[in-house]
């Protein structure tokens, strides 16, 4: 899982974890999370709610003990050697609660008292960038100011590297603006940040590459840039008539290799077609969404393609359309993609073979998706 | 730098500990007052009265009401059965200051903070166990003096000072000892109770339970005029590790001493064991 964009290094990774499992009783641990996140990283790591990104962390900083696999930090083993790593991780969780009565300045001085640093200094630095009222006891403020003093107390100790836990949650945007810059900032210092979110414009913001994480499993381990640059396209073509030929048109797109997340608006016999074609090679149909809705006794399709453009323009061309529109996919779209739940895990796996493939050799290897066009 | 940031965790404690602590003292200290001073009207009376009230009483109540085999008219016997109640008293403030040192950070949600830190969860605990010890000590502290003083007024109540038996103010000093150990052995139980137990509830549940199991069993020793058959209620009942006879005497029961530290050793141990290898998750 190396990325392509960095060149790999013989430098001890900020994070590698391998078959990193950590499994509750009942609750969804993770599975098998293999991680390797550069030192002077931003690294994203994105899912919806409940995926495992705080169980990750969590593992990572020893609050929970992993069922098995392994993950170190800077090289020392996240369980063996703990008070090490800590002295050089700084954390900020995504709900901030603080000791009763404590005023903001005193829950700092008290987080302060672990490290062997003097860190009043940083302290009063951070809290002046921020605008943060040292004096307000922390139970009297607001959401927003109480996240501040979770920035502050995760950086103050200068960490080399940061475990940010969906920190923007409650933030109002000029903080935010000015929490993005810090995070920037730091990383310009050399700090590795370890970023997690489930809302992907923020990941898409600051963070270099991005792990996605999915019912307890890394199905995809991505540069941002190339994820939204890479031959993934939104497609969406338009039919004169509704009839036949767009039935027709359907079904050879299911049949292309490369074709996912399929949407077919307006052609009745075709969309519970589509929900038997999930195992041929790549088409992946019906997710309810509904593509864009075009005037009356018209109809439209709506796919992602990745693969070799010669190969889609091909197909296409074959077609009789009264439409098309080749676009960028939002990184919405591709996340959504990853991240159907009822999406056939055989293919993710697939395609996260293909995708660390890919990263390696730039994306060129999807030439087999060629050898068969469009009938 | 061990020891600043133990001392800072000490602190932040007891901070955390003292509302609940001060709440604790004034009731036991009340109780101790109202209760001592009572004494005064029990010992102006005829003991003899005393005595025929209690007989009086069936054998079971007696030992519900634990004095079982007390002579109320003797202020032995009368503190006695008044550190009966406050060992129970004790007992639970015990459970709750060990439930407390374990599991607070994780229903508070401040665990995200504490132990983030590089500091072991061992230099943890132990902190937090100090500070529990210091209320715990505290707690005897405010017993002793409260009882003390109450005797220094009941000086002139007959058959108090002088007279046969023992010392009444070496009897106030031999309770609270023994009220230091039971605070030692339910803390462990119930420091114990929370590291094992994933729910804090539920381990708070368990160390209750502990104490009420204690005390029936204590009931059920009483109950027995041959004490020696009811050995296995005994061992189940730290209360009576030591007797009320034994206390008031001054005698150290040697099987039942060493049986208490095993218990507070082995309980402290498994707590910390256990507490260093649970996942810490919010509750």
């Amino acid at each position: 899982m190396e990325s392509g964009n960095r060149g790999v290094s013989c430098e001890t990774p900020a994070i590698l974890t391998w078959h990193l499992t950590k499994r509750y009783g009942k609750a969804r641990g993770i599975e098998d999370v293999n991680l390797n996140v550069h030192e002077g990283e931003i690294f994203g790591f994105i899912g919806p709610n409940g995926a495992g990104k705080s169980t990750t962390i969590r593992t990572l900083l020893g609050l929970i003990r992993r069922t098995s696999g392994e993950a170190s930090i800077f090289g020392l083993d996240c369980d063996r050697d703990r008070t090490h790593i800590l002295e050089q991780v700084g954390y900020l969780p995504s709900e901030v609660f603080y000791y009763d009565g404590m005023r903001a300045r005193d829950l700092l001085k008290y987080a302060a008292s672990f490290y062997r640093k003097d860190c009043s200094a940083r302290i009063r630095e951070l809290s002046a960038k921020l605008g943060l009222n040292l004096d307000q006891k922390v139970e009297d403020m607001s959401l927003g100011n109480r996240k501040k003093v979770g920035i502050v107390q995760g950086l103050m100790h200068s960490p080399r590297l940061i475990i940010l836990d969906e920190p923007t949650s409650g933030l109002d945007p000029l903080v935010q603006r000015a929490f993005f810059d810090l995070m920037l900032e730091e990383n310009r210092r050399g700090a590795t940040i370890l970023f997690s979110s489930h809302i992907l414009s923020e990941v898409q913001r600051i963070c270099d590459r991005v792990a996605i994480i999915r019912e307890g499993r890394v199905v995809a381990v991505r540069s941002v840039a190339e994820m939204r640059r890479s031959a993934v396209k939104r497609v969406t073509i338009g039919f004169a008539e509704s009839s036949t030929a767009a039935a027709a048109a359907v079904r050879t797109l299911e049949a292309m290799p490369g074709v996912r997340s399929l949407n077919a608006d307006a052609i009745g016999a075709s969309a519970s077609a589509g929900s038997d074609a999930q195992s041929s090679g790549g088409s992946d149909s019906g997710s309810g969404a509904g593509g864009d809705r075009i005037a009356s006794g018209t109809a439209s399709a709506s796919f992602l393609y990745e693969g070799d453009c010669n190969a889609l323009i091909a197909a296409l061309a074959g077609l009789d359309l009264a439409d098309v529109e080749i676009a960028e996919p939002t990184l919405e779209e591709v996340f959504m993609h990853y991240y159907q739940p009822d999406g056939d895990s055989g293919e993710l796996c697939a395609l996260d073979a293909r995708t660390a493939e890919a990263q390696n050799r730039g994306m060129t290897e999807n030439r087999g998706a060629a050898e068969r066009p469009a009938r | 730098m061990g020891t600043r940031v133990m001392l800072a965790v000490v602190a932040r404690e007891l901070k955390a500990n003292a509302k609940a602590f001060l709440v604790w003292a004034v009731a036991i200290a009340l109780f101790n007052v109202a209760g001592v001073m009572k004494f005064e009207g029990i010992a102006s009376g005829d003991p003899e009265a005393v005595r025929k009230l209690t007989d009086a009483f069936p054998k079971v109540a007696l030992a519900v009401m634990g004095i079982s085999d007390l002579d109320m008219s003797t202020f032995a016997g009368y503190y006695a059965v008044l550190e009966f109640y406050a060992g129970i008293m004790a007992a639970v403030y015990a459970v709750a200051l060990a439930r407390n040192a374990v599991s607070r950070e994780m229903v508070d949600g401040t665990y995200e903070f504490l132990f983030v830190r590089p500091v072991t969860r061992t230099r943890i605990l132990t902190a937090k166990l100090v500070a529990a010890l210091v209320c715990a000590v505290a707690f005897v502290a405010v017993n002793l003096v409260s009882s003390l003083l109450c005797l220094g007024l009941l000086w002139d109540v007959p058959g108090l000072s002088g007279g046969s038996g023992p010392n009444p103010a070496a009897v106030v000093w031999r309770f609270n000892v023994w009220l230091m150990a039971l605070l030692l052995v339910f803390g462990a139980i119930g420091a114990c109770a929370s590291a094992v137990c994933p729910s804090p509830d539920r381990g708070a549940a368990i160390g209750n339970a502990s104490v009420v199991v204690a005390y029936g069993m204590g009931v059920v020793y009483d109950m027995f005029s041959d004490h020696e058959a009811a050995v296995a209620a005994r061992v189940l009942s730290p209360f009576r590790y030591a007797t009320p006879a034994d206390v008031i005497a001054g005698s150290v029961p040697v099987p039942f001493v060493a049986l208490a530290a095993g218990l507070a050793v082995a309980g402290f141990a498994v707590a910390y064991v256990a507490f260093d290898r649970r996942d810490l998750v919010p509750r």
